[in-house]
């Protein structure tokens, strides 16, 4: 029998205490075929739940996917994401944010490149909302909502908004305020990042006594007491509070819809590329859209899918189509601290 | 037995609840404040440096110390407020011999039970639109609308209707410390109701008025909920603000400035009025 020496022990503690990256180590560099577990980091609420009842167990689970949800607002999974951005490997497969926050994470260099060939289903998103880092998930137009009991005249144009006839009438989302924003550059000057020309009809809404909502929830009650009779908000949220009994309609302002888009992206340091691809191919399939169509009111954006039903009659567009337009990330983004920084003053008042 | 050192029984005492809070309140507190040295960029969140920009960017900007002003005075007018309506009623228990007097107690506490969000909420519905005020006075004067939500007075109500119970079993407990005897021997040397309650119970409260005032107060200039639900995107207190910069807009660095910011003005504003109040209570 030989002695063990001091350099057979080492060899061996180094051994040993390699022995729990091995699994990684071997997944990374082994078959493309999808599987095992990937973390999904997504909001709270009824979208966590329907990622669920439409992805997660009818299309991935079969494959052996098994999903993991890190749930939370979107500002805290962002910093958790940069905070671990050195970290050759991350913790999360899947990133759920707002179409501009995918774009500054693109920007901060943190999210892998996208194409067909990973993703087979990318041919089919509506082209206006295609981009490379993250792929869409869903999509609702900025309409005009008004109060029925109240208005006769439905507003057709964000201008309209500033009339005498809406004095103090008008709605905004505080925490969304860029897209009303946009909205009144797009129906000032026909572009919808020219913000600052924009500028002055927001601050005419607000100094008028137009609401601000910290909520969306608040918004919708208000528009039923007569505290606002109109505003700008997503097609989505109009459909909610018509399911809620709320006497509401809406109007597409004929300048055109700003698009909110809801995205996904994988990270570059991503533990289980192979499987956060196929997670993202089987959002992209008509059975998982229609399923968000049907519960949320959101519009699929893959331009393959025909919604059916009641569904496609509460989304159907008018004709004719009207024009959907998607913000300028870049210029947002450019934008941002400063416009961010002006609507707190404005709302202050000071 | 051998004889231990006095120092250290003491020191081995103390000494796990020290641990506790200098891992739980002050290392944080340190991190804390380099973050707040930091610089803040978009795209890589935060960038180690050395700067003093986010204290400047504060105090330097009248938006910022005009929120911090409103939130200076919100804090004093509650406190004051609070002090004002809470002695007679914690007078009056202190005093109280009657059998009822356990149910006053659990009448001031119960309102602790339910948490500040719900209390919020309740104001809501009394002063919003469509609200019961509302819809009185809209019954009262048909076609007039009288809502108080989204202003500084329902912030302050609403702050008050928390911080009452506090003050009160606060002072309660310091009142029923004064010997009754001694208000006894002031009306028999021949003070009148005010004069008996100037010179001689007042005096005596004062630590009471002091720490359920401190304690009003820095429950005021950290309120979070009551401001954002009740004052609306239109009124801004410090607590909010800084949840927004620091939950909303990511911007740790600045978010730690205001935090540093909030703390050292409560903490001195406190310090130098517990210092007054105790001259005057020596010199009474």
């Amino acid at each position: 029998m030989t002695t063990p020496t001091r350099r057979h022990l080492l060899g061996l503690g180094a051994a040993a205490a390699a022995l729990p990256f091995m699994p990684h180590v071997a997944r990374a560099q082994g078959s493309s075929q999808p599987g095992g577990r990937i973390v999904v980091s997504t909001w709270g609420g009824d979208y966590a739940g329907l990622l669920g009842t439409n992805i997660d167990r009818p299309i991935v689970a079969p494959k052996g996917i098994e999903v993991t949800q890190d749930v939370g607002t979107e500002p805290a999974r962002i910093a958790k994401l940069i905070a671990q951005r050195r970290l050759p490997r991350g913790n999360v497969d899947i990133m759920c944010a707002q179409a501009p926050a995918s774009y500054d994470l693109n920007e901060a260099g943190l999210l892998e490149t996208l194409d067909e060939s990973k993703v087979p289903n990318m041919r089919h998103i509506v082209p206006e909302l295609r981009t490379n880092y993250a792929l869409p998930h869903i999509f609702s137009p900025q309409i005009l909502i008004h109060a029925t009991e109240r208005v006769q005249a439905p507003p057709a144009s964000f201008a309209d908004l500033l009339t005498d006839r809406y004095k103090g009438k008008v709605g905004v989302l505080d925490s969304a305020f860029v897209y009303p924003l946009m909205a009144a550059a797009l129906s000032r000057t026909g572009d919808a990042s020219n913000f600052d020309a924009a500028k002055a009809d927001l601050e005419k809404v607000i100094r008028d006594g137009g609401r601000a909502f910290t909520t969306t929830d608040a918004f919708g009650p208000a528009l039923r007491s007569g505290e606002v009779d109109a505003g700008p908000v997503w097609q989505a949220r109009v459909l909610f509070w018509q399911k809620a009994g709320i006497p509401v309609a809406a109007t597409f302002p004929r300048e055109g819809s700003i698009a909110y888009v809801s995205a996904m992206s994988v990270p570059k340091n991503a533990p289980n590329k192979a499987a956060a691809f196929a997670y993202l191919n089987a959002m992209l399939e008509p059975a998982a859209q229609k399923g968000f169509a049907d519960s949320m009111g959101f519009l699929p954006t893959n331009a393959t899918v025909t919604l059916e039903g009641d569904t496609a009659q509460r989304l159907a567009f008018p004709d004719p189509r009207p024009k959907i337009v998607a913000p300028d990330y870049a210029k947002l983004s450019a934008a941002r601290d400063g416009l961010n920084d002006w609507w707190r003053r404005l709302l202050d008042g000071r | 037995m051998s004889a231990r050192p006095k120092g250290l029984t003491a020191g081995l005492l103390i000494g796990p609840a020290t641990l506790v809070v200098m891992g739980a309140l002050v290392a944080p507190l340190i991190l804390l404040a380099r973050y707040s040295l930091n610089r803040y960029d978009r795209t890589s969140f935060m960038v180690e440096a050395f700067t003093a920009e986010n204290y400047l960017r504060f105090l330097e900007d009248p938006f910022y110390t005009g929120v911090l002003r409103v939130t200076l005075t919100i804090a004093v007018v509650t406190t004051a407020a609070c002090l004002l309506l809470g002695f007679p009623i914690a007078y009056r228990l202190a005093r109280s011999q009657s059998r009822w007097k356990s149910v006053g107690v659990l009448l001031v506490i119960l309102p602790l039970f339910i948490g500040s969000t719900v209390r919020a909420l309740g104001w809501m519905g009394v002063l919003g639109r469509g609200g019961l005020l509302d819809s009185a006075v809209g019954a009262a004067m048909p076609g007039t609308s009288f809502a108080l939500l989204y202003t500084p007075f329902a912030v302050t109500i609403g702050i008050l209707s928390i911080n009452l119970p506090y003050m009160i079993l606060t002072l309660q407990s310091v009142i029923e410390g004064i010997d009754s005897r001694i208000e006894e021997a002031a009306d028999s040397l021949g003070a009148d109701g005010f004069h008996r309650f100037w010179h001689v119970v007042l005096p005596l409260s004062l630590p009471g008025l002091a720490t359920g005032g401190v304690l009003a107060f820095i429950l005021t200039m950290n309120a979070y909920a009551t401001p954002l639900l009740l004052g609306g995107s239109r009124f801004q207190m410090m607590a909010p603000m800084l949840y927004r910069e620091y939950a909303v807009n990511n911007n740790w660095p600045f978010a730690a400035a205001i935090a540093f910011i909030l703390m050292v003005t409560t903490l001195t504003l406190t310090a130098v009025s517990s210092a007054f109040v105790q001259r005057r209570y020596r010199a009474a």
